[in-house]
């Protein structure tokens, strides 16, 4: 039967822990923090399972109700019920080598083939020491040892050796920070700084150093080499704040005129938001100008968009142009034919008219040899066929044989002129004719 | 405040995108011109319809000369990459590009006021090459005279104030790419021949 675990021990993941840092910066802050005692490269795992590891181990050990300690198996069934870890049994098997490794697992009795295990307690702090690391870069740490100093001093018994080495280590340490805020200001981006001067909030600390300075003096008012560490560590603190306030102005300049909002947490505008007087809010914007959002074009963009142009549609073109042919165009041809025969026609009749309206044809188709002759009546035949030539043909009844001659048998024929009026009143009646409407 | 004062003309431009000469003294221009520069921008004398296409239901404003916000002093917060600002659609920009190179015809000489354009040849060529009408269309109807890229004037197409107020590095980059843009058909518009007696 398994139950709900208690409400202090719901699972927490690494993300779980309340960071001011980004990923990033706590990958890099426990890697310094480690190259301290690291033996090899490569020997860290920065991600956040290891630690994640550890405080799963150190939450099983500590529920764990096993008497004797609880074996491999107990921890690890106890991990899964409880703490729903994000790794997988090889993972844990991998930390628990390293752990044993160590010496932070030992066997609960010192006895061969032993199975049940205990934690070293130094596991505990160590998880505390970089559950603080990840907050911030060991400011914390810092200001411990300043209230261990000063409390060293507060007490009879004080060991001035000990205060002595105390006030040296909080001044290297001011210094290293010192020195580190001042390489960021002059060439980190406001981003990093911004991020870097938020680990730096610790508003006490200037009085703790003026505090401290001052007791050494006064518990020590003969000891000059003391009184020298203590201002020299005043001294050093006047310079981290120097640079933690040039770190400061350029965030606010620079940031100021980029109109970068983003150089202040969410936190921050909300602390403003809050507790800032209202005059100082209402200078917010006083002299910010806002420029509504237009369309910006730039070459580079504007070429690219035209270089890659693929079409939505399927492109439908002309089909090609059909080669003509060099012939002329048979019904065009044809026309033409027709209008030079009629032509000829023409021309005929206006030969056989020379002397008037009228000519007698019959003797000439007598004279004519026969294909001749069937030519000339035919062309003859049709002009008078056509309603718009001005020419009449009478053929008679009368029949003329002629058995010596070409044209054996004919009727007489007479070519006629017709006038335009004649022409169009014999077109109307040929057309009434051809209707039926007469 | 005063409708001729620099702060008000200059919220005016940034609002519509552009200030109506109409009315105004010269005086108030120059003021509003330093007070612009005081601030990195710059007012640029362009032609555009009044009231812009923005604040008019579908009916074209007057075409008036009017002076649009330009910056002072390249690079400009844009091509810094800064904050994000809007660009256009690839069917817009293509459009856009073809009515670029159809009105900036001389790279010699700045690419605005340029030659007005025909709508229709726009249109046709694009198809042409296999850009959606309906697409087409409405970026030359409706976005791009709403960004005030493009106006029109009766069947033809202008270059609007946005491309007056684009800096020199715009022109000196497209000047030098000028042969790639699409462009209409040679012949489909006979512009007038310049110095021609």
């Amino acid at each position: 039967m398994t139950t709900d675990p208690p409400e202090g021990d719901l699972p927490q993941g690494p993300d779980d822990l309340p960071s001011g840092l980004s990923p990033r910066q706590q990958a890099l802050n426990v890697r310094a923090f480690s190259a301290v005692v690291a033996k090899f490269k490569e020997a860290l795992l920065e991600g956040p399972e290891a630690l994640a590891a550890a405080r799963d181990i150190v939450a099983a050990f500590a529920d764990s109700e096993a008497s004797g300690g609880p074996t491999k198996s107990d921890v690890w069934a106890l991990i899964r019920e409880r703490r729903s870890p994000q790794y997988g049994e090889g993972f844990f098997e991998a930390r628990w080598a390293i752990f044993e490794h160590y010496g932070a697992i030992q066997p609960y009795l010192a006895k061969k083939y032993q199975q049940r295990y205990a934690l070293h307690p130094a596991v505990g702090p160590a998880l505390l020491v970089h559950g603080r690391l990840r907050r911030h870069r060991g400011i914390d740490e810092l200001v411990a040892l300043l209230d261990e100093t000063r409390s060293l001093i507060g007490q009879r018994t004080r060991d001035r050796a000990t205060i002595e080495a105390n006030l040296l280590d909080c001044r290297h340490m001011l210094s290293i920070y010192a020195i580190h805020l001042e390489r960021l200001v002059a060439d980190a981006s406001i981003r990093e700084l911004a991020e870097e001067q938020r680990e730096h909030n610790h508003p006490g600390l200037t009085e703790k150093v003026k505090f401290l300075n001052q007791e050494v003096s006064d518990h020590f008012p003969n000891d000059h080499a003391l009184d020298f560490q203590a201002v020299a560590l005043l001294n050093v603190e006047q310079r981290y704040q120097r640079a933690l306030t040039a770190a400061l102005q350029r965030i606010v300049e620079q940031g100021g005129r980029t109109l970068d909002f983003a150089v202040l947490s969410a936190e921050e505008y909300l602390e403003a938001a809050r507790h800032a007087p209202l005059a100082q809010l209402g200078e917010f914007g006083a002299d910010l100008v806002v420029d509504p959002p237009t369309v910006w074009i730039d070459a580079g963009m504007l070429m690219r968009a035209v270089e890659e142009f693929a079409p939505y549609t399927r492109v439908r073109r002309r089909p090609a142009m059909p080669q003509v042919s060099p012939e002329p165009d048979p019904v065009q041809r044809m026309g033409e034919a027709r209008v030079r025969e009629r032509s000829r026609q023409d021309h005929l009749a206006e030969r056989v008219l020379v002397e008037g309206d009228r000519a007698d044809l019959t003797g000439e188709l007598q004279r004519s040899h026969w294909p001749a002759a069937a030519r000339l009546l035919a062309d003859l035949i049709g002009l008078d066929a056509d309603p718009y030539a001005p020419y009449r043909l009478e053929i008679g009844i009368n029949l003329i044989i002629d058995r010596i001659g070409w044209v054996t048998y004919l009727h007489p024929v007479v070519l006629h002129r017709q006038d335009a009026e004649a022409t169009e009143h014999l077109h109307r009646r040929r057309y009434e004719e051809r209707h039926g409407t007469l | 405040m005063e409708p001729s004062d620099p702060a008000y003309l200059l919220a005016a431009a940034r609002a519509q995108g552009l200030i109506d000469m109409h009315g105004l003294s010269a005086q108030a221009v120059e003021s509003t011109q330093h007070r612009a520069l005081a601030c990195g921008r710059r007012l640029v004398d362009c032609s555009a319809p009044v009231p812009p296409p923005a604040l008019t239901s579908g009916r074209p404003g007057e075409i008036r000369r009017v002076r649009t916000l330009g910056w002072s002093v390249p690079p400009v917060p844009e091509e810094t990459a800064a904050y994000p600002v809007r660009r256009l659609s690839p069917t817009q920009s293509l459009t856009f590009a073809m009515c670029l190179a159809a009105g900036w015809r001389d790279v010699r000489r700045p690419v605005y006021p340029g030659k007005p354009f025909d709508r229709a040849l726009i249109i046709d060529a694009l198809v042409e090459i296999g850009a959606d009408s309906k697409t087409v269309k409405d970026a030359l109807d409706t976005e791009l005279p709403l960004l005030l890229l493009v106006y029109s004037e009766g069947a033809k197409l202008h270059l609007g104030p946005a491309v007056a107020a684009l800096p020199d590095t715009f022109t000196e980059a497209v000047r030098r790419m000028h042969d790639h843009l699409p462009r209409p058909p040679e012949g489909g518009d006979h512009p007038p021949q310049e110095g021609a007696p």
